[in-house]
C-alpha cells in the first residue's frame, strides 16, 4: 500500500491541516498506523524510537475517525505516566484538533477547576490524562462515568514500557478493564513505546490478555543509527571542602571526583544541550553542586540544572524550559527525563554510574540527536582507591562490568522483559477500595467479577480474594451491610478520600522545603537534615533554619557548606541475563573500544583478580577454610532466593553487592546444607514465610501474614532459579 | 368488598412479582399495621389543624417500609394532603454542594401528587388551579386585573415571613402575569423556577426577573414554603415522604457529608418537633441500621440520637408510637394469611378464588415459607409476595398443574433474593463468593 493512499484515508480537515503544517511526507509507522487504525478494528503497538512521530502515527488516523464519526463524549483517550509529558503532548495535539474542531482536555493534578468543569459540562473529544487521575474520577465522578466515557472508542497509553511490569502499570490496566465496563462498545488500546526487544508479545498480552492476535504491531524500520558512546572510569578522591556546619561523623566521610575529572566532565558536557542522568537523587544533586562550582572557579556560567521528583513543579518547569531555550545549559536528573517529555534538541547523553536496566540505558541513550543525528552518551563510573584490605567483590570493579554487559546487551538489540505475571495484591487492595468507592455498594462476587474474572489481576484465586476481603474487613476499610453488599468502612472512606489513594505507588510522607515563601522542592521524612545542617537541593547549597513538623515543612536559606542530601533510593531487580554477560566478559579477552585508560585497566585488573581466583572455572573462591565466596551470576530474584535458603538453614550469610554470597564454611558444607531444597516438599510459600521484611508495596499493611507470604511467593521468589544454582554447585563441589 | 379496575389490577401483579410496591391499589392489598396507620392519622389531624410531624419508618429489608409508606401517602391524598414523594441517592440528597440537594427538591417537587393527579406532576395544576381560581372569584365579584394581583399578594402575605417567602411570592406573580398575557413561555419558566430547574441566577433574571434561584442552600425552605402555599391554596397541607435512608448511612461513603445530610434531618426534626412550622408532615423510611448504627447511622450523629431514641419502657412487645421513630414489626401469621387471600382475590379478579388457588394451598404455601431456614428472621412480606406471586403466575399460566405438586420442598425457589448478577456469576469461578461472609 503506498503512502498515497494512507493520506487519503485521512478525514478531509486532518488532510488540510497536515498541508497547512507543511509536511512534506508520512513516515513509515504512520502510515502504516493509519492502515490499522482505519481500515480493521484490531489493537496496535507502535514501537519507534523518541520523537519520531508516534503520537502522530496513533492520532491522524483516531482524530479522523472521530471527524468521520462525531461521538458525544470522550472518544479517545491518551494515558501518559507523566504531567510534564501530558502537557507537551496537549500542547502538539491542538494545532493537530484545532483544525478539525475537536476539542482536547487535559486532566491532571496541575490542572485548574475552569479546564475541569469545562471537561464536566461537555465531555468532547480527546482526552489527555494520568493514571492517578482517571483513578480520581472513578473515585469522585463516578455518577458522570458514563456520560464522558459512554462514547469511547480509543485508548492510547504512551511509553508503556514504562508502565508494564510496574505498579502503575497493572493500576492502569486494571482502570482500563473498568472504564471498558462504561463504554458502549469495545474500546481500540494503542500501546506507543520506543522500546519493546523481543517482546511484542508480552506487551500485547497485558493489552489484550484474552485475544493477543487482536494486537497488531507497527515497527520503526530503522535505518541503524551511529551511536558515539564512551564509558569513563575514574578515581575519586576524599571531600575536603568545608561542609556542613555541624560535626560530621566520620564513617560518612564522602567522596568526590577530582579536578581533572570535573574538567573532563565539563569539556564532554560543557556549552552544549545534555541530559545526564543518575541513578540517585543524591547523586544528581552533589555532581551538579560540584560541576556549577568548578564553572565558578573557572569563570565560567554555571549552566548545570537538576531536574527530579522531589523538586517543585516550578524549578523542574524553569528546568525545561531553559533546556528549549538556545542559551547552552545541562540538565542532571533521575529517571524523570528519561520519558519522552520534549526538551528540545539533547547534543549529549550522560549517565553517571552504570544504570540498572538495559531498557533504561536504551531509552536514554535515545533522548540525544533527534532524527537522523548520531546519538552520543557519555557514561561515568567513580570509584573510590582500593586499599589492600579490599574484598575479592570490590576488585572485580562490578559496576564497570554491569556498565559493559548492558552496553553489549544494548548493541545485541536485547532488553528486558516485562514482568506481567505479579499477583501484586496491594494494587489489587486499592482497586477494590475505589470499586467499593464507585458503585457505593456491591456484593462481593461481583467486586471479584470486575477485578479478577474479567480484570487485571487474573492471578489471584477466589479464597485468596475471600481471605482479602476479610483483611479489609478487619482494618474496617470494608464493612457488609445487612443485604450482603460490601461498602466502605469509616477508615476505608478516610483512607479513599486521602489525596494519595489515586496513585498505587507508594510515595513517602515528605516535608517541603521552603525559602522565601517558595516551594523548591520536597525531603523524605525518614532523611530531614537536623537544624542549621546543610544540604543540597535543586542544584544550590542550604541551610536548614526551622523544621516546622505541624506543616511538614522545612524553612533553610542559602548557605556555602556543602553535604550529600539524602533520599531513600529504590532499587531494582537485575535481570540474570546480565550477570551473566559480566561473567561473560570477565572470561574474554578483548577490551571494548569505549572504554577510557582507567576504565580498561580496571576490567583487565579484574580479569587478573577473577583468573587468580579461580573465577573463571567455577563459581567458588575459597579465601580460608571457613571463608567462602559463592559467585552466583545471576538475576537478582534468584540470588536473593537462595540467600533466604541459606538463612534459613542456619548458614551465616552475607550478599555481596548481588553478585556473590559470602559464607563462614566451606563450599562442600554449604551445598550440603543447601540440596534439601532440591526436594518438593519445599515452596516458595515456605520460604516466603522466612523473610523478615515482607511489606514493600503501598497497601501491604492492610494484608494478612499469609496473603503477604503468598504475594512474596509469586513475585520475588525465583524458586527454580535457586534449584539450578544447587544443582550445579552440586556439580562441581 | 371493592371492585378492583383492571389499572389496578395489572399494577399490582406487575409490582409485586418484581419486589416493588405498587404505587396504586394498595387498599385492596393492606392488612394489619392498624396502630402504625393510626398514628400517621393523628399526624395528618394534626397537620391539618396547622402544626407539623415527623416520623421515622424503621424496620428491616422487605418488611414493608415503602409498601406502608405508599399506604400512607393514597390516605394523605384522599385527605386533600399534597404529597411529595422521593427516594434518596447519592446524587440526591438532603444537603450537598455539587446540587445533590437541589436535586432531592427537583424530584420530589416533579414528583407532587394530589388527589387528582394521584400519580404526580401536579405542581402547574396546582399553581394554576388556584390563580384561576382566585381570578375567577375577584372577577365575579366584579374586579380588575390589578384587583386580582393584590388579592393574590395579600394571600401570599403570611409566606413572605419565611426565609426565601418573598421569591416565592414573586415567581407565584409572574406566572399570573404569564397567565394574564396569555405569556406560556412566561408561565413556563415561573413553573420550571419553582421545579428548581434553573442553575444559575443570570438565566433567571432574564426569563423572569427574580435574582435568585433555588439552590443547594435553600431547599428545605421551599419546602416550607410549598407547604404554606398548599394550605392558602385549600389543601390540607404538605406530605414529604422520603424513603432509602439508607443511602445517607451505608452508600455515602464520606463522613463529612453524611454529617451534614444528619444535620439537614436535625433541623428538619426541631422544626416539625416544636412546631415551628405547618401544615408539613414529613416521613422518612430507613432499616434499622441506618438509624441505630451507632458508626455511621443516624444515631452517630447525637442530637439525633437523643432525640430519636425509643422509650426505654418500650420493650418486648410494647409500643411507643408517640416518639418519631416507628418500627415495623414482621407481620403476624394471621396477618400473611389475610395478605395472600388479598393477593389471590386481586389475581381472580372478581372470579372464583378457589379456582386460582383453593384456601388449603395458601396454607400449604406459608407452612412451606416457614420451614425454610431462619425463616423467623429473614422471612418478609416482600418475600412470601413475591414467592407468592410467582406461585399464582406459574398456575394461571400452565393451566392443569397441581398446586400441591408445586409445592413440595424442593420446587420452591430457594432464596429469591439473589440479585441477577450474582446468579451469573455463580456460574463462573466465583462460586465461593456468592454467599460471601466478611
Amino acid at each position: 500500500m503506498t503512502e498515497h493512499s494512507a493520506y487519503e484515508l485521512l478525514a478531509s480537515p486532518i488532510q488540510q491541516c497536515l498541508w497547512r503544517m507543511g509536511w512534506m511526507e508520512l513516515r513509515g509507522i504512520q502510515t502504516d498506523a493509519i492502515q490499522v487504525i482505519l481500515r480493521g478494528d484490531s489493537d496496535l503497538l507502535i514501537a519507534s524510537s523518541t520523537a519520531s512521530g508516534k503520537t502522530e502515527a496513533a492520532f491522524l488516523p483516531i482524530l479522523s475517525d472521530l471527524c468521520n464519526r462525531p461521538v458525544d463524549s470522550i472518544g479517545a483517550m491518551y494515558v501518559g505516566p507523566l504531567k510534564a509529558l501530558i502537557n507537551d503532548q496537549f500542547r502538539r495535539l491542538e494545532e493537530l484538533c484545532e483544525q478539525a474542531e475537536i476539542p482536547v482536555h487535559r486532566w491532571h493534578g496541575d490542572v485548574g477547576a475552569s479546564a475541569r468543569k469545562r471537561l464536566l459540562d461537555s465531555p468532547r473529544g480527546v482526552l489527555l490524562i494520568t493514571p492517578e487521575s482517571l483513578e480520581s474520577t472513578f473515585v469522585n465522578r463516578s455518577a458522570q462515568m458514563q456520560r464522558i466515557f459512554g462514547g469511547l472508542r480509543f485508548v492510547v497509553i504512551d511509553e508503556l514500557h514504562a508502565l508494564v511490569g510496574q505498579e502503575r502499570g497493572r493500576h492502569l490496566r486494571s482502570l482500563l478493564y473498568r472504564l471498558q465496563r462504561r463504554a458502549n462498545a469495545t474500546v481500540r488500546l494503542i500501546g506507543l513505546s520506543a522500546t519493546l526487544g523481543d517482546w511484542a508479545d508480552i506487551y500485547a498480552a497485558w493489552l489484550r490478555r484474552q485475544e493477543i492476535t487482536r494486537v497488531q504491531v507497527v515497527r520503526e524500520q530503522s535505518g541503524s543509527r551511529a551511536i558515539r558512546f564512551k564509558i569513563y572510569g575514574y578515581a575519586e578522591v576524599p571531600d575536603s571542602t568545608p561542609r556542613a556546619l555541624v560535626p560530621e561523623d566520620e564513617s560518612d566521610a564522602e567522596y568526590r571526583p577530582t579536578d581533572a575529572v570535573l574538567d573532563e566532565m565539563l569539556a564532554a558536557f560543557g556549552g552544549k544541550k545534555c541530559l545526564i542522568f543518575a541513578n540517585r537523587r543524591t547523586e544528581v544533586e552533589r555532581v551538579a553542586d560540584l560541576l556549577n562550582e568548578r564553572c565558578g572557579l573557572l569563570g565560567r556560567p554555571k549552566e548545570f540544572l537538576v531536574h527530579h521528583g522531589s523538586l517543585s513543579k516550578e524549578i523542574r518547569e524553569h528546568a525545561e524550559t531553559a533546556m528549549r531555550a538556545p542559551r547552552p545549559c545541562s540538565i542532571l536528573c533521575s529517571s524523570t527525563l528519561e520519558l519522552g517529555i520534549d526538551v528540545g534538541s539533547v547534543a549529549t547523553v550522560g549517565q553517571l554510574g552504570a544504570p540498572h536496566t538495559v531498557s533504561s540505558l536504551v531509552q536514554r541513550l535515545g533522548r540525544s540527536g533527534r532524527r537522523g543525528d548520531s546519538a552520543e552518551m557519555r557514561v561515568f563510573l567513580g570509584e573510590r582507591p582500593l586499599r589492600p584490605e579490599s574484598d575479592i567483590t570490590e576488585r572485580l570493579h562490578l559496576e564497570l562490568l554491569q556498565a559493559i554487559a548492558l552496553t553489549e546487551l544494548m548493541l545485541e538489540k536485547w532488553i528486558e522483559p516485562p514482568d506481567i505475571d505479579a499477583i501484586d495484591l496491594s494494587t489489587l487492595v486499592q482497586q477494590v477500595l475505589s470499586v467499593v468507592k464507585e458503585q457505593g455498594a456491591i456484593k462481593a462476587a461481583d467486586i471479584y467479577e470486575r477485578l479478577v474474572a474479567t480484570g487485571a489481576f487474573p492471578r489471584v484465586a477466589v479464597p485468596t480474594f475471600a481471605t482479602l476481603l476479610r483483611c479489609l474487613g478487619d482494618h474496617d476499610l470494608l464493612e457488609q451491610d445487612p443485604t450482603g453488599s460490601l461498602i466502605l468502612g469509616l477508615e476505608g472512606e478516610h483512607l479513599v478520600s486521602k489525596f494519595d489513594f489515586y496513585s498505587a505507588f507508594a510515595s513517602t510522607a515528605e516535608f517541603r522545603v521552603v525559602y522565601q515563601q517558595r516551594t523548591i522542592g520536597t525531603l523524605p521524612h525518614a532523611a530531614i537534615p537536623r537544624r542549621a545542617e546543610c544540604f543540597l537541593l535543586a542544584g544550590r547549597r542550604w541551610e536548614v533554619q526551622e523544621i516546622v513538623e505541624r506543616r511538614e515543612e522545612i524553612s533553610v536559606v542559602p548557605a556555602h557548606g556543602r553535604k550529600a542530601t539524602r533520599f531513600l533510593g529504590e532499587r531494582g531487580d537485575l535481570h540474570p541475563r546480565i550477570r551473566q554477560t559480566m561473567r561473560r566478559i570477565l572470561s574474554e579477552p578483548t577490551v571494548p573500544a569505549y572504554l577510557n585508560s582507567e576504565a580498561a585497566t580496571w576490567l583487565q585488573d579484574a580479569r587478573k583478580t577473577a583468573a587468580q581466583a579461580g573465577l573463571l572455572d567455577c563459581d567458588w573462591f575459597t579465601p580460608t577454610d571457613i571463608r567462602s565466596y559463592w559467585f552466583t551470576w545471576t538475576g537478582t530474584r534468584a540470588h536473593e532466593t537462595l540467600q533466604l535458603m541459606a538463612q534459613s538453614v542456619g548458614l551465616f550469610t552475607e550478599d555481596m553487592v548481588g553478585v556473590a554470597l559470602r559464607f563462614g564454611a566451606s563450599p562442600a558444607e554449604v551445598v550440603q546444607q543447601l540440596v534439601p531444597y532440591l526436594r518438593r516438599e519445599h515452596t516458595a510459600l515456605d520460604l516466603a514465610s522466612q523473610l523478615l521484611q515482607k511489606r514493600r508495596r503501598k497497601y501491604d499493611g492492610y494484608l494478612s501474614d499469609d496473603l503477604l507470604c503468598l504475594d512474596r511467593a509469586t513475585d520475588t521468589i525465583d524458586i527454580a532459579g535457586a534449584r539450578k544454582l544447587i544443582v550445579q554447585a552440586s556439580v562441581i563441589v | 368488598m371493592p371492585t378492583i379496575t383492571s389499572r389496578e389490577r395489572n399494577a399490582i401483579v406487575k409490582s409485586l412479582a418484581a419486589g416493588v410496591v405498587p404505587a396504586i391499589g394498595l387498599q385492596h392489598i393492606q392488612v394489619g399495621r392498624v396502630q402504625e396507620v393510626q398514628a400517621l392519622l393523628q399526624d395528618l389531624e394534626q397537620a391539618e389543624q396547622g402544626s407539623a410531624a415527623v416520623r421515622f419508618i424503621v424496620g428491616r429489608y422487605g418488611s414493608g417500609k415503602t409498601f406502608f409508606l405508599n399506604l400512607i401517602r393514597t390516605v394523605a391524598l384522599q385527605r386533600k394532603f399534597v404529597v411529595a414523594q422521593a427516594d434518596i441517592t447519592t446524587e440526591r440528597r438532603l444537603q450537598g454542594r455539587d446540587g445533590q440537594a437541589r436535586g432531592l427538591y427537583t424530584e420530589l417537587v416533579r414528583n407532587l401528587a394530589t388527589r387528582a393527579r394521584p400519580e404526580g406532576g401536579a405542581l402547574a395544576n396546582l399553581v394554576e388551579r388556584w390563580i384561576s381560581d382566585v381570578d375567577g372569584q375577584v372577577r365575579a365579584a366584579g374586579g380588575d386585573d390589578a384587583e386580582v394581583k393584590r388579592t393574590l399578594q395579600a394571600a401570599l402575605r403570611p409566606l413572605q415571613d419565611l426565609v426565601a417567602g418573598f421569591d416565592f411570592a414573586a415567581v407565584l406573580t409572574r406566572y399570573y402575569e404569564g397567565f394574564l398575557a396569555q405569556n406560556q413561555a412566561m408561565q413556563d419558566a415561573a413553573v420550571r423556577w419553582l421545579r428548581g430547574e434553573y442553575s444559575t441566577k443570570t438565566e433567571a433574571r432574564q426569563d423572569l426577573g427574580v435574582r435568585t434561584i433555588i439552590d443547594d442552600e435553600v431547599t428545605y425552605d421551599y419546602l416550607k414554603l410549598w407547604a404554606g402555599f398548599t394550605r392558602i391554596a385549600g389543601y390540607a397541607g404538605l406530605m414529604v415522604n422520603i424513603d432509602e435512608l439508607v443511602v445517607l448511612s451505608h452508600r455515602l461513603s464520606n463522613a463529612t457529608a453524611r454529617n451534614n445530610n444528619y444535620e439537614a434531618i436535625l433541623r428538619i426534626v426541631n422544626d416539625c418537633l416544636q412546631g415551628t412550622v405547618s401544615g408539613l408532615v414529613f416521613l422518612f423510611a430507613g432499616t434499622t441500621d441506618c438509624l441505630e448504627d451507632r458508626r455511621r447511622g443516624l444515631f452517630s450523629y447525637e442530637a439525633l440520637a437523643t432525640r430519636l431514641a425509643t422509650s426505654t419502657f418500650a420493650t418486648d412487645g410494647r409500643r411507643d408510637l408517640a416518639g418519631p421513630v416507628i418500627r415495623l414489626e414482621n407481620l403476624t401469621p394471621e396477618d400473611c394469611h389475610v395478605l395472600l387471600e388479598n393477593i389471590r382475590r386481586v389475581f381472580a379478579n372478581g372470579n372464583d378464588v378457589a379456582g386460582v388457588l383453593p384456601d388449603a394451598g395458601i396454607a400449604k404455601f406459608l407452612e412451606y415459607c416457614h420451614q425454610r431456614l431462619g425463616a423467623a428472621y429473614f422471612q418478609t412480606p416482600r418475600e412470601t409476595v413475591k414467592t407468592f406471586v410467582g406461585l399464582l403466575s406459574t398456575l394461571a399460566q400452565n393451566p392443569g398443574t397441581d398446586w400441591q405438586q408445586l409445592l413440595t420442598p424442593e420446587s420452591v425457589p430457594g432464596s429469591v433474593e439473589t440479585p441477577p448478577e450474582e446468579q451469573m456469576s455463580a456460574t463462573g469461578d466465583s462460586d465461593g463468593l456468592t454467599e460471601f461472609k466478611l
